[in-house]
């Protein structure tokens, strides 16, 4: 039998979202448009009230503040001049992630205060050397496409922060760094230590191995810090990641749709600062916006909400061909249990179809305070999963195996045929969940739970994971410039 | 008139503004005390959509609407009552501390506490110990409510606890503290009085705390 060549016929890659058409994610863009022009953003920071005046918006000055009202062409200018695919470079050029429209990588939640201890299991304050060690978790992980502050070095002196955060992470990681800075100072300290570890401030200037993050206020609001930092950013040529949290309901409307065009305002308006302040800067659309749970009074992150926010966001950042970085996966459990693995599928699930970048969310528990070792794990476990799931399935004249089914026929048996052989490998695969039967699982597991396992797999990580060497001075260098930062900070105060 | 102070919470716990009003107008016009509308009436009533929220029965702006209907009612006892009934339960300074903007929670729990009849006085976000001095002395509250949302902000509680001591004006007030990051241990080890995990455990302790 001849099978030949098809001329084109309509084919789709991949199982995608459809979450708006064209049109309805235009008149998204059209309403974002007439809140920049005619509501504006309340901006705290002098210095960006002056590169936004000078770029040809609006400003109102009042008392500590100014209102800046921003035309549309210049913002859809702006958009433009943002570089539209970004490769974040990493310290390990192997893990350089390219983020190409659709390409859908995942990475743990950010900024947490608590940890669940492994060994003992306790929660407790997470440390600088939490920091470090999350990050080395994350390095082994093949399903962490780029690295989080995961939690914060609560241990560490006021102000200097994200400068200790930054020297465990690079020490632990060579995967691309995603971090928010204490001040434009600390955010110029922490390119010296990136630089350290990059053969210099030159290199580090071609390939930043990190991206400073910065968040808007919602509702419309830009504080005095995300602004300087953008603009020191500007300076450095370091990359920023542009991450409101709307609580719909809280600080934006209560209908999502509401929260979507003030959201994409305040993004909006970030990145025309990041483009006033130095054309071409890489700037990625993110999110973590969700819904304040109006009977709790909490920043439900582990609700249904949650998916369906960032996913759109997705689709927006995709609108403006951005590189996109949008929530899904966090879970509002307060331990490593069911309710954790449920509300991680649904929205981490969400925002890969949507074509999201980075996922953000793995790893997360109690509304974005806590994170959990085992959930981490667990978590990587369905990232696989996912990643399997949203290539969808292909029909090809090879997959369709037609050949193979009349040879096979009525009645035969497909697992000794050679194309089961060929095809075997891109079966997904379980690790830790597990798919044997009921006496191997117990002969395997000895009916451990996956949560213990789960603590034990990231135990031996720990323990014996090495990642990428830095640079032989660089251990020295970079304590030598967090010393000098700290003793500046306490000569200032 | 106990009948119509029964009305009166059921009507406001219905989130009725106008009917709230005409209700309390009417105890007025029969003779009733400003203090016992307040207190029998409008309180009672809040008291009632305060478990119910506890409980998980009503939503958060639900309680803000039914605040709202007993502050309408407010207008009308207002010129009648002393000005100590006026204040309510009680005055209650509150702020974000110095360097945190974070201001979801501290709102709610402003909203709240006015809903369970505190007079508050909100002064914002990124608070200085030295503002909160200033404030406690102009406003003389009975409690005054910290919010730190941040690791590194909540120090500056512990300090704004100082700065009232070398005031001298640390025992003329009661301290509370909330926010994610705060701790029950923490407003101990500080020299606070009480901590709030939530809006309603604040307004519960609130209470106690002017009892
Ligand atoms: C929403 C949010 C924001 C919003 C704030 C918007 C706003 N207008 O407030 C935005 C996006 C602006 C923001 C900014 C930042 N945030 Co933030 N944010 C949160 C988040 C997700 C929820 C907070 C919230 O509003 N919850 C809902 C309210 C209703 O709850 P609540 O605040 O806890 O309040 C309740 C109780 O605590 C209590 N309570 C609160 N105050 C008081 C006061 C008194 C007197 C009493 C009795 C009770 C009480 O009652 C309240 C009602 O029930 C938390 C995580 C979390 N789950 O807490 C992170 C979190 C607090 N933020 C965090 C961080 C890192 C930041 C930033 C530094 C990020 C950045 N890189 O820019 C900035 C800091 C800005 C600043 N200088 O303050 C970290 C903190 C890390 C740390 N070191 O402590 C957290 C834990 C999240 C995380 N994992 O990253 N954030």
């Amino acid at each position: 039998m001849k099978r030949i060549s098809r001329s084109g016929i309509g084919t789709t890659a991949g199982f995608g979202l459809a979450a708006f058409s064209r049109d309805e994610l235009d008149s998204i863009h059209y309403a974002t448009l007439q809140i920049l022009q005619d509501t504006g953003i309340k901006v705290l920071s002098e210095n960006a009230l002056e590169i936004f005046h000078g770029g040809g918006c609006e400003i109102e000055r009042f008392e500590g503040y100014g209102i800046v009202k921003i035309p549309s062409y210049v913002v859809e200018e702006c958009v433009f001049w943002a570089p539209r695919t970004i490769v974040y470079d990493a310290r390990n050029p192997d893990d350089d992630y390219v983020a190409e429209p659709n390409r859908v990588g995942f990475t743990t939640f950010g900024g947490c205060i608590n940890v669940i201890d492994p060994l003992t299991r306790d929660l407790r304050r997470a440390t600088k050397k939490d920091c470090g060690d999350i990050a080395r978790v994350c390095d082994h992980l093949d399903e962490i496409c780029v690295a989080e502050r995961v939690v914060n070095s609560t241990d560490v002196p006021e102000g200097t922060l994200s400068v200790h955060n930054l020297e465990a992470i690079l020490s632990n990681t060579g995967k691309h760094i995603f971090l928010g800075a204490d001040s434009p100072r600390a955010l110029s300290v922490m390119a010296e230590l990136a630089a350290v570890c990059s053969g210099g401030m030159d290199n580090l200037r071609k390939r930043p191995i990190f991206t400073a993050n910065v968040c808007p206020i919602s509702p419309l609001t830009l504080p005095t810090n995300t602004c300087d930092v953008i603009i020191e950013a500007a300076r450095l040529g370091v990359g920023v990641m542009i991450m409101p949290m709307s609580l719909s309901g809280g600080t934006s409307s209560a209908t999502l749709a509401g929260t979507l065009v003030t959201h994409n305002a305040e993004v909006l308006s970030c990145i025309v600062l990041a483009q006033l302040a130095k054309k071409g800067l890489p700037c990625t659309y993110a999110s973590t916006s969700t819904i304040l749970d109006l009977r709790f009074g909490t920043s439900a992150i582990g609700s249904p909400e949650y998916g369906m926010i960032n996913a759109t966001l997705a689709k927006l950042a995709q609108y403006y061909r951005l590189p996109s970085f949008v929530g899904g996966g966090a879970s509002d459990s307060k331990v490593p249990d069911i309710q954790s693995g449920y509300e991680f599928t649904l929205s981490a699930t969400m925002s890969a179809l949507a074509g999201a970048n980075i996922v953000f969310g793995s790893g997360v528990l109690e509304q974005g305070l806590t994170i959990d070792y085992a959930k981490i794990i667990m978590d990587a476990e369905m990232i696989r999963m996912i990643q399997i799931a949203i290539k969808g399935i292909e029909l090809t004249d090879e997959k369709l195996a037609m050949d193979v089914i009349h040879e096979v026929g009525p009645g035969g048996a497909y697992i000794a045929h050679e194309h089961s052989l060929l095809s075997m490998r891109s079966q997904s695969q379980a690790k830790l969940f597990d798919r044997r039967s009921r006496s191997d699982w117990l002969e395997a597991t000895e009916g451990k739970s996956i949560v213990a396992r789960a603590y034990e797999t990231a135990i031996d990580i720990l323990e014996n994971h090495q990642p990428h060497p830095l640079p032989d001075n660089a251990p020295k260098a970079m304590s030598k410039i967090v010393k000098e930062f700290e003793k500046e900070l306490k000569g200032g105060l | 008139m106990e009948e119509l102070f029964e009305k009166m919470a059921e009507v406001l716990i219905a989130g009725k503004e106008a009917e709230v009003k005409s209700l309390a107008q009417e105890a007025l016009d029969k003779g009733a005390a400003a203090r016992d509308i307040l207190d029998k009436g409008l309180l009672a009533g809040m008291d009632v959509v305060g478990q119910r929220f506890k409980a998980g029965d009503l939503f958060i702006p639900e309680v803000l609407l039914c605040a709202r209907c007993m502050h309408g009612a407010m207008d009308i006892l207002k010129p009648l009552l002393s000005e100590a009934d006026a204040a309510g339960v009680g005055t209650y300074l509150i702020g974000t501390v110095e360097g945190d903007l974070h201001d979801i929670g501290k709102n709610l729990v402003s909203m709240m506490l006015e809903g369970a009849g505190f007079q508050v006085i909100d002064l914002g976000t990124n608070i200085t110990a030295q503002q909160f001095v200033e404030a406690v002395k102009e406003h003389k509250p009975d409690i005054l409510g910290l919010s730190a949302l941040l690791t590194t902000t909540m120090p500056r509680m512990e300090e704004t606890i100082q700065a009232l001591k070398e005031a001298g004006i640390r025992d003329q007030v009661k301290i509370m503290a909330g926010g994610a990051p705060v701790t029950q241990d923490f407003i101990e080890k500080i020299g606070g009085d009480a901590y709030g995990a939530n809006a309603a455990s604040a307004v519960d302790k609130a209470k106690e705390l002017v009892a």
